[in-house]
């Protein structure tokens, strides 16, 4: 049960309210239902009591009281008691419980049906509800006790009873209680309603909220806005500043890597001149530096792109690949002058991340094609729904088929690699699968005429 | 081959000078950006090294301001970061090629020689005039099939005039472009230079493969027996 609560309500706040609601409401309907019953109820009892009362007084101010007995007029004022069995009935009964007067009305009703009290309770009035068996009803019954003096100057006990039928009470009750009933049930739905209304709308900040991380993490925005509600602004403006510094610490990050780059490889690069200018040329220390140098380019450029796999990039400039590979067109142009590269991208290709990874990518790419080809080198976009997919092919002799999926395999060790062997393919493959897209690679699946070989990357935002 | 070396890093600057020299390359050194600056704006050289992370000017800007004077000499950029976004910069800005450090002396070599010939023009590094031959990456001269022996500076007078095979080269263009920055540029070296390679070229006086224009200079010639 508590599983299944827990599953309940961990999956939403909306759920966890209503269910909340569903609840608390019923309870809080069923007593304000009793309350209000009971009020009804008790006002109906006091009201019918004052009607008797009004009656006994009615029946005390024509009450006469002889030797024989208490002599009342023939007709009464009231005429419901000279009709027989009209619901509303007198007696006076004496200090012995016996019956000394009765009212016309009563004639059919039995004595028995008075209460059979023996207390005398001067000048006091009590009322009661009875059930009576025989036949079957609910009676109201108002005593009042008092002393009379009569002709021959004798005090006399008597007892005023005044009898009314409870159906009528209890038929109004009734009608009230499913009156009450109903508008109650429709108020505790419309309550319902109402509250979940009143959630989600309280709620759609934060709907908008989760809306905007899930597109933080897929890229295509980079802070959270500002207009949210007061109770929450201050988290989202802290997540903001957090985002921004994360940035910043990030950025500060690559340049110290870098740079770290930098100071590791300028010494590299004096050890390996001097050994070119040295009259002793040592092959081993010469291909020692070049193992140091690899391991110093993969593993800190991989350091680099591991920074970016973090669950929300924040990265995420929009930049146009068929851009991208005008540039690098331009510049490969005089790198490899015999090659001729063509632009066949799709000038609506976006990319949404860090504008250096796609030129590390590309640029590694693109380089490759143009070593290994031997006079041109294509590349085209293709968009599909929210996927780029990038395809650079040479017209060289292609990668032979057992070293296709090797090539392309992440977190090859640089020390392991030869000199010259896809370092930069590597690194690229590191950033492609950090944005978690694809690369493969594959023969003769380019333009007609190209038969090399046929990088096509794609990335999902 | 008159070069320019931009490069901060003392003993790598020393050891490419002495490298390159030794390559038949006259090198001109400076050690900060400001300094290649002036080098690269005052002397017309043939090609230029420059590393990236200079002091005083950053090499990217060095490079900037040097093709917005119109200076159009091939330049080699060193980089020690390899990332692309440095060589996209540096290529961008008006490089012409890169090279990440550490290199190879040999990569650095064929480089050089790969964008010299094709800043002149010459798509393959064999250039033929006539009967003649000069392969400018093995620096060896055949004329009509028999390999010449030359000196390191009677090759680099050799390989500027046939580079530049369709001008007339003044006496001070050889000059500047075959000596570093402390010759003196009076003396009568480059005569008794053209004079040896005539002599080595053409013992029997048969082909005559380089032409005095009296007054302008010299040029070579297509030579035909």
């Amino acid at each position: 049960m508590n599983k299944l609560l827990s599953v309940f309500t961990r999956r939403s706040l909306l759920q966890r309210f209503f269910l909340a609601s569903l609840i608390i409401l019923p309870l809080f309907i069923i007593l304000s239902g009793t309350l209000l019953l009971n009020t009804f109820h008790h006002s109906q009892l006091n009201a019918e009591e004052e009607k008797l009362q009004a009656q006994l007084y009615l029946l005390l101010s024509v009450t006469e009281v002889e030797n024989n007995g208490p002599q009342l007029p023939e007709a009464l004022t009231e005429p419901r008691l000279n009709q027989q069995a009209s619901g509303l009935y007198a007696f006076i009964t004496d200090g012995k419980n016996t019956v000394v007067w009765r009212s016309t009305s009563s004639e059919l009703l039995p004595i028995s049906l008075l209460p059979q009290d023996n207390t005398f309770r001067l000048n006091q009035r009590l009322f009661s509800q009875v059930m009576f068996e025989q036949p079957k009803s609910l009676l109201n019954i108002l005593s009042y006790d008092t002393e009379w003096v009569n002709s021959n100057d004798e005090l006399k006990r008597l007892r005023f009873i005044i009898v009314s039928d409870a159906a009528t009470l209890i038929a109004e009750l009734n009608s009230y209680r499913s009156r009450l009933w109903q508008w109650l049930g429709s108020m505790g739905i419309a309550l319902i309603l109402a509250q979940v209304f009143i959630m989600r709308w309280g709620l759609q900040p934060l709907k908008r909220l989760s809306g905007q991380l899930a597109k933080l993490q897929n890229n295509t925005a980079t802070q959270l806005s500002d207009d949210y509600p007061i109770e929450i602004q201050p988290v989202i403006d802290d997540f903001n500043n957090i985002l921004v510094s994360e940035k910043q610490q990030r950025e500060r990050y690559r340049n110290t890597m870098s740079d770290l780059a930098h100071s590791l490889k300028t010494p590299l690069a004096v050890i390996q001149s001097q050994l070119s200018t040295s009259a002793h040329h040592d092959p081993i220390i010469s291909e020692q530096v070049d193992r140091i140098d690899q391991i110093i380019s993969h593993q800190l450029r991989r350091a680099v792109v591991r920074v970016n796999q973090s669950p929300i990039n924040h990265h995420t400039d929009k930049i146009s690949v068929h851009t991208m590979i005008e540039r690098l067109i331009k510049i490969m142009a005089k790198v490899y002058p015999s090659i001729t590269i063509t632009n066949l991208s799709s000038k609506s290709s976006d990319f949404y991340g860090d504008e250096a990874d796609l030129l590390e990518v590309l640029g590694n790419i693109i380089d490759n094609a143009c070593k290994h080809g031997n006079t041109a080198v294509v590349i085209d976009t293709h968009n599909e729904l929210n996927n780029v997919t990038i395809r650079i092919s040479d017209d060289g002799t292609g990668v032979a088929h057992d070293q296709q999926h090797t090539i392309l395999q992440r977190g090859t060790r640089a020390d392991t690699a030869k000199p010259g062997q896809g370092i930069g393919l590597s690194i690229a493959v590191d950033i492609i699968s950090s944005y978690g897209g694809e690369i493969t690679v594959s023969n003769n699946a380019g333009e007609p005429h190209l038969l090399g070989a046929c990088f096509c990357i794609q990335f999902s935002f | 081959m008159r070069l320019l070396l931009i490069e901060d890093e003392p003993i790598l600057r020393n050891n490419l000078q002495q490298f390159l020299m030794h390559n038949s390359y006259s090198v001109d050194s400076a050690e900060d950006g400001r300094e290649g600056l002036f080098l690269g704006s005052e002397h017309p050289y043939d090609i230029a090294i420059i590393d990236i992370g200079l002091p005083e000017i950053d090499g990217i800007d060095v490079i900037k301001q040097l093709r917005s004077d119109d200076i159009t000499f091939p330049i080699l950029i060193l980089t020690a970061r390899g990332n692309w976004q440095d060589k996209v910069l540096g290529l961008e800005a008006g490089a012409d090629d890169y090279l990440v450090k550490p290199f190879h002396n040999e990569e650095l070599l064929a480089r050089l020689n790969a964008l010299t010939r094709r800043s002149k023009g010459h798509a393959s590094p064999e250039i033929h005039i006539g009967v003649m031959v000069i392969n400018t990456a093995s620096k060896a001269v055949n004329v009509d099939g028999s390999e010449i022996a030359l000196t390191q500076y009677e090759y680099n007078t050799l390989e500027y005039l046939a580079l530049n095979n369709t001008r007339v080269i003044s006496k001070t263009e050889l000059t500047e472009h075959l000596y570093d920055q402390d010759f003196d540029l009076d003396s009568n070296v480059i005569e008794v230079l053209i004079g040896r390679l005539r002599k080595k070229l053409d013992p029997d006086n048969m082909l005559k493969p380089i032409t005095t224009l009296r007054g302008q200079g010299y040029r070579l010639t297509s030579t035909h027996p």
